[in-house]
Protein backbone atom coordinates (compact mmCIF):
# COMPACT_ATOMS: atom_id res chain seq x y z
CA UNK A 1 0.00 0.00 0.00
CA UNK A 2 1.16 3.50 -0.77
CA UNK A 3 2.11 5.77 2.08
CA UNK A 4 -0.28 8.66 2.61
CA UNK A 5 1.56 11.96 2.36
CA UNK A 6 1.00 15.02 4.54
CA UNK A 7 -0.37 16.82 1.52
CA UNK A 8 -3.04 14.17 0.99
CA UNK A 9 -4.10 14.48 4.62
CA UNK A 10 -4.29 18.24 4.15
CA UNK A 11 -6.54 17.86 1.07
CA UNK A 12 -8.70 15.35 2.91
CA UNK A 13 -9.14 17.72 5.85
CA UNK A 14 -10.19 20.56 3.54
CA UNK A 15 -12.81 18.39 1.82
CA UNK A 16 -14.01 17.11 5.19
CA UNK A 17 -14.25 20.67 6.48
CA UNK A 18 -16.30 21.72 3.46
CA UNK A 19 -18.67 18.79 3.95
CA UNK A 20 -19.18 19.55 7.64
CA UNK A 21 -19.44 23.33 7.24
CA UNK A 22 -23.27 23.54 7.04
CA UNK A 23 -23.54 21.64 10.34
CA UNK A 24 -22.05 24.44 12.40
CA UNK A 25 -22.58 27.48 10.17
CA UNK A 26 -26.21 28.42 9.80
CA UNK A 27 -25.69 31.79 8.20
CA UNK A 28 -27.46 31.53 4.82
CA UNK A 29 -25.18 34.14 3.30
CA UNK A 30 -22.05 32.10 4.02
CA UNK A 31 -23.73 29.02 2.57
CA UNK A 32 -24.66 31.03 -0.51
CA UNK A 33 -21.05 32.19 -0.90
CA UNK A 34 -19.92 28.60 -0.65
CA UNK A 35 -22.37 27.53 -3.35
CA UNK A 36 -21.29 30.31 -5.70
CA UNK A 37 -17.62 29.51 -5.09
CA UNK A 38 -18.13 25.85 -5.96
CA UNK A 39 -20.12 26.88 -9.03
CA UNK A 40 -17.40 29.20 -10.26
CA UNK A 41 -14.69 26.64 -9.54
CA UNK A 42 -16.63 24.14 -11.64
CA UNK A 43 -17.19 26.33 -14.67
CA UNK A 44 -13.66 27.78 -14.47
CA UNK A 45 -12.30 24.22 -14.58
CA UNK A 46 -14.51 23.68 -17.62
CA UNK A 47 -12.95 26.66 -19.38
CA UNK A 48 -9.47 25.54 -18.33
CA UNK A 49 -9.80 22.17 -20.08
CA UNK A 50 -10.09 23.94 -23.43
CA UNK A 51 -8.27 27.22 -22.77
CA UNK A 52 -5.63 26.07 -20.32
CA UNK A 53 -4.90 22.48 -21.28
CA UNK A 54 -5.44 22.72 -25.03
CA UNK A 55 -4.54 26.39 -25.51
CA UNK A 56 -7.73 27.25 -27.41
CA UNK A 57 -8.88 30.51 -25.83
CA UNK A 58 -12.66 30.86 -25.87
CA UNK A 59 -14.58 34.05 -25.24
CA UNK A 60 -17.87 32.25 -25.79
CA UNK A 61 -18.21 29.87 -22.86
CA UNK A 62 -21.27 31.67 -21.52
CA UNK A 63 -23.11 29.96 -24.37
CA UNK A 64 -22.53 26.60 -22.66
CA UNK A 65 -23.60 28.01 -19.32
CA UNK A 66 -26.77 29.43 -20.83
CA UNK A 67 -27.63 26.24 -22.68
CA UNK A 68 -27.23 24.25 -19.47
CA UNK A 69 -29.42 26.75 -17.61
CA UNK A 70 -32.15 26.81 -20.25
CA UNK A 71 -32.14 23.02 -20.62
CA UNK A 72 -33.01 22.70 -16.96
CA UNK A 73 -35.50 25.57 -16.98
CA UNK A 74 -37.39 24.35 -20.02
CA UNK A 75 -37.43 20.65 -19.12
CA UNK A 76 -38.55 21.44 -15.59
CA UNK A 77 -41.14 24.05 -16.46
CA UNK A 78 -42.61 22.58 -19.64
CA UNK A 79 -42.17 18.85 -19.10
CA UNK A 80 -42.03 18.56 -15.35
CA UNK A 81 -38.77 16.64 -15.29
CA UNK A 82 -37.06 16.71 -11.90
CA UNK A 83 -34.34 19.38 -12.04
CA UNK A 84 -31.64 17.08 -10.67
CA UNK A 85 -32.19 14.73 -13.60
CA UNK A 86 -31.73 17.57 -16.06
CA UNK A 87 -28.15 18.28 -14.93
CA UNK A 88 -26.47 15.63 -17.13
CA UNK A 89 -28.82 16.58 -19.98
CA UNK A 90 -27.78 20.22 -19.68
CA UNK A 91 -24.16 19.14 -19.85
CA UNK A 92 -24.71 16.85 -22.82
CA UNK A 93 -26.67 19.45 -24.77
CA UNK A 94 -23.94 22.02 -24.15
CA UNK A 95 -21.32 19.50 -25.30
CA UNK A 96 -23.32 18.77 -28.45
CA UNK A 97 -23.61 22.48 -29.12
CA UNK A 98 -19.83 22.74 -28.71
CA UNK A 99 -19.25 20.00 -31.28
CA UNK A 100 -21.62 21.81 -33.65
CA UNK A 101 -19.66 25.07 -33.72
CA UNK A 102 -16.30 23.58 -32.85
CA UNK A 103 -16.22 21.46 -35.99
CA UNK A 104 -15.84 24.45 -38.31
CA UNK A 105 -14.25 26.93 -35.88
CA UNK A 106 -11.52 24.80 -34.36
CA UNK A 107 -9.75 24.89 -37.71
CA UNK A 108 -8.93 28.49 -36.88
CA UNK A 109 -5.75 29.02 -34.92
CA UNK A 110 -4.84 31.34 -32.06
CA UNK A 111 -6.43 34.78 -32.12
CA UNK A 112 -8.71 33.89 -34.99
CA UNK A 113 -10.36 31.17 -32.96
CA UNK A 114 -10.67 33.48 -29.95
CA UNK A 115 -12.39 36.17 -32.03
CA UNK A 116 -14.74 33.64 -33.63
CA UNK A 117 -15.84 32.46 -30.19
CA UNK A 118 -16.96 36.00 -29.32
CA UNK A 119 -19.31 35.67 -32.26
CA UNK A 120 -20.60 32.30 -31.04
CA UNK A 121 -21.28 33.63 -27.55
CA UNK A 122 -23.08 36.75 -28.70
CA UNK A 123 -25.05 34.99 -31.42
CA UNK A 124 -26.30 32.46 -28.89
CA UNK A 125 -27.38 35.22 -26.52
CA UNK A 126 -29.24 37.08 -29.26
CA UNK A 127 -30.88 33.86 -30.43
CA UNK A 128 -32.08 33.13 -26.90
CA UNK A 129 -33.46 36.66 -26.56
CA UNK A 130 -35.55 36.41 -29.72
CA UNK A 131 -36.68 32.79 -29.64
CA UNK A 132 -39.56 33.67 -27.35
CA UNK A 133 -41.63 30.54 -27.84
CA UNK A 134 -38.79 28.42 -26.44
CA UNK A 135 -36.90 30.65 -24.06
CA UNK A 136 -39.45 33.22 -23.00
CA UNK A 137 -37.45 35.92 -24.75
CA UNK A 138 -35.42 38.55 -22.98
CA UNK A 139 -37.72 38.62 -19.96
CA UNK A 140 -36.58 35.08 -19.22
CA UNK A 141 -38.22 32.16 -17.45
CA UNK A 142 -39.23 32.09 -13.79
CA UNK A 143 -39.11 28.69 -12.14
CA UNK A 144 -41.36 27.53 -9.30
CA UNK A 145 -39.81 28.35 -5.92
CA UNK A 146 -40.67 25.75 -3.28
CA UNK A 147 -42.50 26.96 -0.11
CA UNK A 148 -39.90 25.57 2.27
CA UNK A 149 -36.52 26.59 1.06
CA UNK A 150 -33.12 25.75 2.42
CA UNK A 151 -29.79 26.39 0.73
CA UNK A 152 -28.09 23.44 2.40
CA UNK A 153 -29.12 20.75 -0.14
CA UNK A 154 -27.86 23.03 -2.91
CA UNK A 155 -24.64 23.44 -1.00
CA UNK A 156 -24.05 19.68 -0.97
CA UNK A 157 -25.21 19.26 -4.54
CA UNK A 158 -22.77 21.87 -5.83
CA UNK A 159 -19.94 20.73 -3.56
CA UNK A 160 -20.23 17.19 -4.91
CA UNK A 161 -20.38 18.41 -8.51
CA UNK A 162 -17.35 20.66 -8.00
CA UNK A 163 -15.47 17.86 -6.29
CA UNK A 164 -16.19 15.35 -9.07
CA UNK A 165 -15.35 17.87 -11.79
CA UNK A 166 -12.10 18.68 -10.01
CA UNK A 167 -11.17 15.00 -9.84
CA UNK A 168 -12.05 14.67 -13.52
CA UNK A 169 -9.75 17.58 -14.37
CA UNK A 170 -6.92 16.00 -12.34
CA UNK A 171 -7.42 12.74 -14.19
CA UNK A 172 -7.41 14.47 -17.58
CA UNK A 173 -4.28 16.41 -16.60
CA UNK A 174 -2.33 13.18 -16.01
CA UNK A 175 -3.91 11.03 -18.72
CA UNK A 176 -2.82 10.23 -22.25
CA UNK A 177 -5.66 12.45 -23.42
CA UNK A 178 -4.28 15.33 -21.37
CA UNK A 179 -0.76 14.78 -22.68
CA UNK A 180 -2.15 15.10 -26.19
CA UNK A 181 -3.96 18.32 -25.26
CA UNK A 182 -0.84 19.89 -23.76
CA UNK A 183 1.15 18.85 -26.83
CA UNK A 184 -1.41 20.58 -29.06
CA UNK A 185 -1.12 23.70 -26.93
CA UNK A 186 2.67 23.80 -27.31
CA UNK A 187 2.95 22.94 -31.00
CA UNK A 188 0.08 21.70 -33.10
CA UNK A 189 2.18 20.81 -36.16
CA UNK A 190 4.61 18.71 -34.15
CA UNK A 191 1.65 17.05 -32.40
CA UNK A 192 0.13 16.06 -35.71
CA UNK A 193 3.43 14.62 -37.05
CA UNK A 194 3.82 12.63 -33.84
CA UNK A 195 0.54 10.87 -34.47
CA UNK A 196 -1.99 12.91 -32.50
CA UNK A 197 -5.35 13.25 -34.22
CA UNK A 198 -5.42 16.96 -33.45
CA UNK A 199 -8.87 17.83 -34.89
CA UNK A 200 -10.43 15.02 -32.85
CA UNK A 201 -8.57 15.91 -29.67
CA UNK A 202 -9.49 19.57 -29.92
CA UNK A 203 -13.16 18.79 -30.44
CA UNK A 204 -13.17 16.30 -27.54
CA UNK A 205 -11.60 18.96 -25.33
CA UNK A 206 -14.26 21.44 -26.41
CA UNK A 207 -17.06 18.95 -25.78
CA UNK A 208 -15.74 18.11 -22.31
CA UNK A 209 -15.25 21.77 -21.56
CA UNK A 210 -18.79 22.57 -22.71
CA UNK A 211 -20.19 19.63 -20.75
CA UNK A 212 -18.69 20.88 -17.49
CA UNK A 213 -19.81 24.48 -18.00
CA UNK A 214 -23.25 23.24 -19.07
CA UNK A 215 -23.60 21.30 -15.81
CA UNK A 216 -22.76 24.52 -13.96
CA UNK A 217 -25.43 26.42 -15.89
CA UNK A 218 -27.99 23.73 -15.22
CA UNK A 219 -27.32 23.90 -11.50
CA UNK A 220 -27.45 27.70 -11.55
CA UNK A 221 -30.96 27.70 -13.04
CA UNK A 222 -32.40 25.46 -10.32
CA UNK A 223 -30.65 27.39 -7.59
CA UNK A 224 -31.58 30.91 -8.69
CA UNK A 225 -35.07 29.89 -9.98
CA UNK A 226 -34.78 32.36 -12.81
CA UNK A 227 -33.01 32.36 -16.18
CA UNK A 228 -32.67 35.26 -18.56
CA UNK A 229 -30.40 35.60 -21.62
CA UNK A 230 -28.77 38.81 -20.40
CA UNK A 231 -27.55 36.96 -17.33
CA UNK A 232 -26.71 33.38 -18.27
CA UNK A 233 -25.47 34.17 -21.79
CA UNK A 234 -23.71 37.41 -20.87
CA UNK A 235 -20.35 38.23 -22.41
CA UNK A 236 -19.24 39.25 -18.93
CA UNK A 237 -19.64 35.63 -17.80
CA UNK A 238 -17.36 34.43 -20.59
CA UNK A 239 -14.76 37.04 -19.71
CA UNK A 240 -14.99 36.23 -16.00
CA UNK A 241 -14.05 32.63 -16.73
CA UNK A 242 -10.91 33.83 -18.47
CA UNK A 243 -10.06 36.29 -15.69
CA UNK A 244 -10.47 33.62 -13.02
CA UNK A 245 -8.12 31.31 -14.85
CA UNK A 246 -5.52 33.98 -15.52
CA UNK A 247 -5.49 35.05 -11.88
CA UNK A 248 -5.42 31.45 -10.67
CA UNK A 249 -3.08 30.02 -13.27
CA UNK A 250 -4.03 28.98 -16.80
CA UNK A 251 -3.46 25.31 -17.55
CA UNK A 252 -2.77 24.31 -13.95
CA UNK A 253 -4.85 21.98 -11.78
CA UNK A 254 -5.42 24.41 -8.94
CA UNK A 255 -5.58 27.57 -11.05
CA UNK A 256 -9.39 27.63 -11.44
CA UNK A 257 -9.83 26.85 -7.74
CA UNK A 258 -7.64 29.70 -6.50
CA UNK A 259 -8.93 32.03 -9.18
CA UNK A 260 -12.57 31.41 -8.32
CA UNK A 261 -11.89 31.91 -4.60
CA UNK A 262 -10.19 35.27 -5.16
CA UNK A 263 -12.82 36.31 -7.66
CA UNK A 264 -15.71 35.68 -5.29
CA UNK A 265 -13.97 37.21 -2.29
CA UNK A 266 -13.28 40.34 -4.28
CA UNK A 267 -16.73 40.41 -5.79
CA UNK A 268 -18.54 40.01 -2.48
CA UNK A 269 -16.42 41.99 -0.06
CA UNK A 270 -14.94 44.73 -2.18
CA UNK A 271 -18.30 45.21 -3.83
CA UNK A 272 -19.89 45.90 -0.46
CA UNK A 273 -17.10 48.17 0.75
CA UNK A 274 -16.52 50.13 -2.44
CA UNK A 275 -19.35 49.73 -4.93
CA UNK A 276 -18.13 50.29 -8.48
CA UNK A 277 -14.56 49.95 -7.35
CA UNK A 278 -14.38 46.18 -7.29
CA UNK A 279 -13.70 45.91 -11.00
CA UNK A 280 -10.84 48.36 -10.60
CA UNK A 281 -9.35 46.25 -7.82
CA UNK A 282 -9.76 43.16 -9.95
CA UNK A 283 -8.19 44.88 -12.96
CA UNK A 284 -5.23 45.98 -10.88
CA UNK A 285 -4.73 42.47 -9.57
CA UNK A 286 -4.90 41.13 -13.10
CA UNK A 287 -2.28 43.56 -14.38
CA UNK A 288 0.05 42.75 -11.49
CA UNK A 289 -0.33 39.03 -12.07
CA UNK A 290 0.24 39.21 -15.80
CA UNK A 291 3.38 41.29 -15.28
CA UNK A 292 4.93 39.50 -12.31
CA UNK A 293 3.46 36.02 -12.25
CA UNK A 294 2.13 34.94 -15.66
CA UNK A 295 1.35 31.48 -14.30
CA UNK A 296 -1.07 32.94 -11.78
CA UNK A 297 -1.38 32.06 -8.13
CA UNK A 298 -0.76 28.39 -8.83
CA UNK A 299 2.54 29.39 -10.45
CA UNK A 300 3.38 31.59 -7.48
CA UNK A 301 2.74 28.77 -5.04
CA UNK A 302 4.88 26.36 -7.07
CA UNK A 303 7.62 29.01 -7.09
CA UNK A 304 7.50 29.50 -3.32
CA UNK A 305 7.47 25.73 -2.79
CA UNK A 306 10.60 25.35 -4.91
CA UNK A 307 12.32 28.12 -2.90
CA UNK A 308 11.44 26.49 0.41
CA UNK A 309 12.46 23.07 -0.91
CA UNK A 310 15.87 24.45 -1.92
CA UNK A 311 16.42 26.07 1.47
CA UNK A 312 15.51 22.85 3.24
CA UNK A 313 17.91 20.86 1.11
CA UNK A 314 20.71 23.36 1.71
CA UNK A 315 20.02 23.38 5.44
CA UNK A 316 19.80 19.60 5.63
CA UNK A 317 23.17 18.82 4.13
CA UNK B 1 7.89 -2.59 -55.49
CA UNK B 2 10.18 -0.45 -53.40
CA UNK B 3 9.76 0.63 -49.80
CA UNK B 4 8.87 4.17 -50.80
CA UNK B 5 7.95 5.20 -54.33
CA UNK B 6 7.82 8.86 -55.28
CA UNK B 7 6.37 9.15 -58.78
CA UNK B 8 6.25 12.35 -60.84
CA UNK B 9 5.77 14.51 -57.79
CA UNK B 10 5.20 18.23 -58.30
CA UNK B 11 4.47 20.90 -55.72
CA UNK B 12 3.37 24.30 -56.80
CA UNK B 13 3.00 27.22 -54.38
CA UNK B 14 0.89 29.68 -56.36
CA UNK B 15 3.24 29.89 -59.31
CA UNK B 16 6.43 28.95 -57.47
CA UNK B 17 7.48 25.49 -58.57
CA UNK B 18 9.13 24.11 -55.42
CA UNK B 19 9.35 20.51 -56.58
CA UNK B 20 9.09 19.67 -60.27
CA UNK B 21 8.27 16.18 -61.53
CA UNK B 22 10.49 14.28 -59.11
CA UNK B 23 10.65 10.49 -59.27
CA UNK B 24 12.76 8.28 -57.03
CA UNK B 25 12.41 5.28 -54.81
CA UNK B 26 13.90 4.12 -51.54
CA UNK B 27 14.84 0.55 -50.64
CA UNK B 28 14.09 -0.90 -47.23
CA UNK B 29 16.96 -0.41 -44.78
CA UNK B 30 18.71 2.12 -46.99
CA UNK B 31 20.25 5.42 -45.87
CA UNK B 32 19.53 7.93 -48.60
CA UNK B 33 21.03 11.42 -48.62
CA UNK B 34 19.05 14.31 -50.08
CA UNK B 35 21.20 17.33 -50.86
CA UNK B 36 21.05 20.47 -52.92
CA UNK B 37 21.49 24.24 -52.62
CA UNK B 38 19.09 26.32 -50.51
CA UNK B 39 15.62 26.49 -51.98
CA UNK B 40 16.11 23.32 -54.02
CA UNK B 41 12.91 21.78 -52.66
CA UNK B 42 14.37 19.28 -50.20
CA UNK B 43 12.21 20.22 -47.22
CA UNK B 44 9.16 20.51 -49.48
CA UNK B 45 9.85 16.92 -50.51
CA UNK B 46 9.92 15.92 -46.82
CA UNK B 47 6.71 17.80 -46.17
CA UNK B 48 5.03 15.82 -48.91
CA UNK B 49 6.33 12.46 -47.69
CA UNK B 50 5.25 13.20 -44.11
CA UNK B 51 1.86 14.47 -45.27
CA UNK B 52 2.23 18.09 -44.18
CA UNK B 53 1.66 19.15 -47.82
CA UNK B 54 -0.19 17.27 -50.50
CA UNK B 55 1.58 17.07 -53.87
CA UNK B 56 0.01 19.21 -56.60
CA UNK B 57 0.38 16.27 -58.96
CA UNK B 58 2.03 12.88 -58.75
CA UNK B 59 1.92 10.33 -55.99
CA UNK B 60 3.87 8.89 -53.11
CA UNK B 61 3.29 5.25 -52.18
CA UNK B 62 4.68 3.70 -49.01
CA UNK B 63 5.24 -0.06 -48.75
CA UNK B 64 3.32 -0.48 -52.01
CA UNK B 65 -0.09 -0.01 -50.40
CA UNK B 66 -0.30 3.27 -48.49
CA UNK B 67 -1.08 6.25 -50.68
CA UNK B 68 0.37 9.13 -48.67
CA UNK B 69 -1.79 11.85 -50.20
CA UNK B 70 -4.96 10.09 -49.06
CA UNK B 71 -3.92 10.00 -45.40
CA UNK B 72 -4.03 12.57 -42.62
CA UNK B 73 -0.69 13.60 -41.17
CA UNK B 74 -1.22 11.71 -37.90
CA UNK B 75 -2.14 8.55 -39.79
CA UNK B 76 1.12 8.76 -41.71
CA UNK B 77 2.89 8.64 -38.36
CA UNK B 78 0.86 5.58 -37.37
CA UNK B 79 1.95 3.64 -40.48
CA UNK B 80 5.57 4.15 -39.50
CA UNK B 81 6.88 7.38 -41.03
CA UNK B 82 8.46 9.86 -38.63
CA UNK B 83 10.28 13.11 -39.26
CA UNK B 84 12.27 15.81 -37.58
CA UNK B 85 11.84 19.48 -38.38
CA UNK B 86 14.67 21.63 -39.68
CA UNK B 87 13.51 24.39 -37.34
CA UNK B 88 13.04 22.14 -34.33
CA UNK B 89 9.61 22.10 -32.73
CA UNK B 90 9.96 20.81 -29.17
CA UNK B 91 7.04 21.09 -26.75
CA UNK B 92 8.69 23.96 -24.92
CA UNK B 93 6.76 23.72 -21.66
CA UNK B 94 7.24 19.98 -21.22
CA UNK B 95 10.16 18.04 -19.84
CA UNK B 96 12.36 16.01 -22.16
CA UNK B 97 10.66 12.87 -20.87
CA UNK B 98 7.17 14.16 -21.62
CA UNK B 99 8.22 15.29 -25.09
CA UNK B 100 9.37 11.76 -25.86
CA UNK B 101 6.32 10.24 -24.16
CA UNK B 102 4.09 12.08 -26.64
CA UNK B 103 5.83 10.27 -29.47
CA UNK B 104 5.72 6.94 -27.63
CA UNK B 105 2.04 7.24 -26.74
CA UNK B 106 0.66 8.53 -30.01
CA UNK B 107 3.13 7.23 -32.60
CA UNK B 108 1.34 3.91 -32.89
CA UNK B 109 -2.29 3.26 -32.12
CA UNK B 110 -3.37 1.85 -28.79
CA UNK B 111 -0.10 2.16 -26.88
CA UNK B 112 -0.65 1.69 -23.14
CA UNK B 113 0.94 3.81 -20.43
CA UNK B 114 3.29 1.07 -19.25
CA UNK B 115 4.56 0.41 -22.77
CA UNK B 116 4.88 4.12 -23.58
CA UNK B 117 7.02 4.66 -20.49
CA UNK B 118 9.23 1.73 -21.45
CA UNK B 119 9.64 2.96 -25.03
CA UNK B 120 10.44 6.48 -23.81
CA UNK B 121 13.08 5.25 -21.40
CA UNK B 122 14.67 3.04 -24.03
CA UNK B 123 14.80 5.87 -26.58
CA UNK B 124 16.16 8.36 -24.06
CA UNK B 125 18.91 5.98 -23.01
CA UNK B 126 19.72 5.28 -26.66
CA UNK B 127 20.04 9.01 -27.44
CA UNK B 128 21.87 9.82 -24.23
CA UNK B 129 19.14 12.04 -22.79
CA UNK B 130 17.95 9.80 -19.95
CA UNK B 131 19.97 11.58 -17.25
CA UNK B 132 18.48 14.91 -18.31
CA UNK B 133 14.88 13.72 -18.68
CA UNK B 134 13.44 16.16 -16.13
CA UNK B 135 14.84 19.27 -17.85
CA UNK B 136 12.25 21.53 -19.51
CA UNK B 137 12.63 21.52 -23.29
CA UNK B 138 12.43 25.31 -23.42
CA UNK B 139 15.65 25.58 -21.41
CA UNK B 140 17.72 23.42 -23.78
CA UNK B 141 20.35 24.72 -26.21
CA UNK B 142 20.18 24.02 -29.94
CA UNK B 143 22.28 20.81 -30.03
CA UNK B 144 20.18 19.31 -27.23
CA UNK B 145 16.96 20.35 -28.94
CA UNK B 146 18.12 18.66 -32.15
CA UNK B 147 18.86 15.50 -30.20
CA UNK B 148 15.46 15.67 -28.53
CA UNK B 149 13.87 16.10 -31.95
CA UNK B 150 15.49 12.82 -33.05
CA UNK B 151 14.54 11.07 -29.79
CA UNK B 152 10.92 12.14 -30.09
CA UNK B 153 10.70 10.91 -33.68
CA UNK B 154 12.28 7.59 -32.68
CA UNK B 155 9.76 7.16 -29.90
CA UNK B 156 7.03 6.80 -32.52
CA UNK B 157 8.84 3.57 -33.55
CA UNK B 158 9.21 4.46 -37.21
CA UNK B 159 10.23 2.24 -40.08
CA UNK B 160 11.07 5.26 -42.21
CA UNK B 161 12.76 8.24 -40.58
CA UNK B 162 13.11 11.60 -42.29
CA UNK B 163 15.96 13.66 -40.81
CA UNK B 164 15.92 17.32 -41.82
CA UNK B 165 19.33 18.91 -41.19
CA UNK B 166 19.92 17.38 -37.79
CA UNK B 167 23.64 18.30 -37.96
CA UNK B 168 23.19 21.98 -38.81
CA UNK B 169 24.65 24.26 -36.15
CA UNK B 170 26.52 21.48 -34.34
CA UNK B 171 30.25 21.65 -33.58
CA UNK B 172 32.55 18.91 -34.99
CA UNK B 173 32.39 16.78 -31.84
CA UNK B 174 28.59 16.94 -31.70
CA UNK B 175 28.43 16.20 -35.43
CA UNK B 176 30.51 13.06 -34.87
CA UNK B 177 28.19 12.00 -32.05
CA UNK B 178 25.05 12.57 -34.11
CA UNK B 179 26.58 10.71 -37.07
CA UNK B 180 27.18 7.74 -34.80
CA UNK B 181 23.59 7.95 -33.62
CA UNK B 182 22.21 8.02 -37.18
CA UNK B 183 24.36 5.01 -38.09
CA UNK B 184 23.04 3.12 -35.06
CA UNK B 185 19.45 3.97 -35.94
CA UNK B 186 20.00 2.53 -39.41
CA UNK B 187 21.57 -0.60 -37.91
CA UNK B 188 18.34 -1.13 -35.99
CA UNK B 189 16.63 -1.60 -39.33
CA UNK B 190 15.15 1.86 -39.79
CA UNK B 191 15.18 3.24 -43.31
CA UNK B 192 16.47 6.82 -43.32
CA UNK B 193 16.24 9.74 -45.70
CA UNK B 194 18.51 12.53 -44.60
CA UNK B 195 18.64 16.14 -45.74
CA UNK B 196 22.01 17.53 -44.85
CA UNK B 197 24.30 20.42 -45.69
CA UNK B 198 27.21 19.10 -43.64
CA UNK B 199 29.00 17.29 -46.48
CA UNK B 200 31.27 15.29 -44.23
CA UNK B 201 28.18 13.77 -42.60
CA UNK B 202 26.11 13.13 -45.70
CA UNK B 203 29.07 11.76 -47.69
CA UNK B 204 30.17 9.60 -44.79
CA UNK B 205 26.79 8.11 -43.96
CA UNK B 206 24.76 7.85 -47.16
CA UNK B 207 24.79 4.80 -49.36
CA UNK B 208 23.14 6.75 -52.12
CA UNK B 209 22.61 10.47 -52.67
CA UNK B 210 20.01 12.38 -54.64
CA UNK B 211 20.81 15.96 -55.60
CA UNK B 212 17.98 18.44 -56.07
CA UNK B 213 18.32 21.83 -57.72
CA UNK B 214 15.43 24.17 -58.51
CA UNK B 215 13.01 21.39 -57.62
CA UNK B 216 14.47 18.85 -60.03
CA UNK B 217 16.76 15.87 -59.59
CA UNK B 218 20.08 16.70 -61.24
CA UNK B 219 22.11 13.75 -60.04
CA UNK B 220 21.76 10.43 -58.28
CA UNK B 221 24.34 7.88 -57.22
CA UNK B 222 26.95 6.89 -54.66
CA UNK B 223 28.67 9.69 -52.72
CA UNK B 224 31.74 9.48 -55.01
CA UNK B 225 29.69 9.62 -58.21
CA UNK B 226 27.72 12.60 -56.98
CA UNK B 227 30.78 14.47 -55.71
CA UNK B 228 32.43 14.19 -59.13
CA UNK B 229 29.34 15.02 -61.16
CA UNK B 230 29.92 18.28 -63.10
CA UNK B 231 26.21 19.22 -62.86
CA UNK B 232 26.40 19.03 -59.07
CA UNK B 233 29.58 21.07 -58.89
CA UNK B 234 27.95 23.67 -61.13
CA UNK B 235 24.84 23.82 -58.93
CA UNK B 236 26.86 24.36 -55.80
CA UNK B 237 29.65 26.60 -57.09
CA UNK B 238 28.05 28.27 -60.10
CA UNK B 239 29.65 28.48 -63.58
Amino acid sequence: MKRISKLQIFYFLIVLFLFLLPLFIHNQYVIHLGIMTFLFITIAIGWNVLGGYTGQISFGHASFFGIGAYTTAILWLRMGIHPLLTIPLGGLLAAAFGVLWGYPLLRLRGYFFAIATIGVGEATRVLASFWESLTGGSSGLTLPVPKVFSKVPFYYEMLIIAFLVFLLSVWVYHSKFGLGLFAIKDDIDASETLGINTPLYKILALALSGFIVGIGGSFYAQYIFYVEPGDVFSFEKSVNLILINIVGGVGTIFGPVFGALIFLVLQEFVLVLFPNLHLLVYGLLLVLIIIYQPNGLAGLIAFVKRKIGKKKRVGGT
Amino acid sequence: MAFLDVTNCTKNFGGLLAVNDVTFSVKEGELLGLIGPNGAGKTTMFNMISGVYKPTTGQIVYRGRFHIHALNTHRICHIGIARTYQVVKPFLNMTILKNVLVGAYFGKRGVLKRDATKIAQEVLEFTGLWERREEIAGSLNVPSRKRLEIARALATQPDLLLLDEVMAGLNPAETQKTMGLVKQIQERGVTIIMIEHVMQAVMGLSERIIVLNYGEIIAEGTPEEVANNPEVIKAYLGD
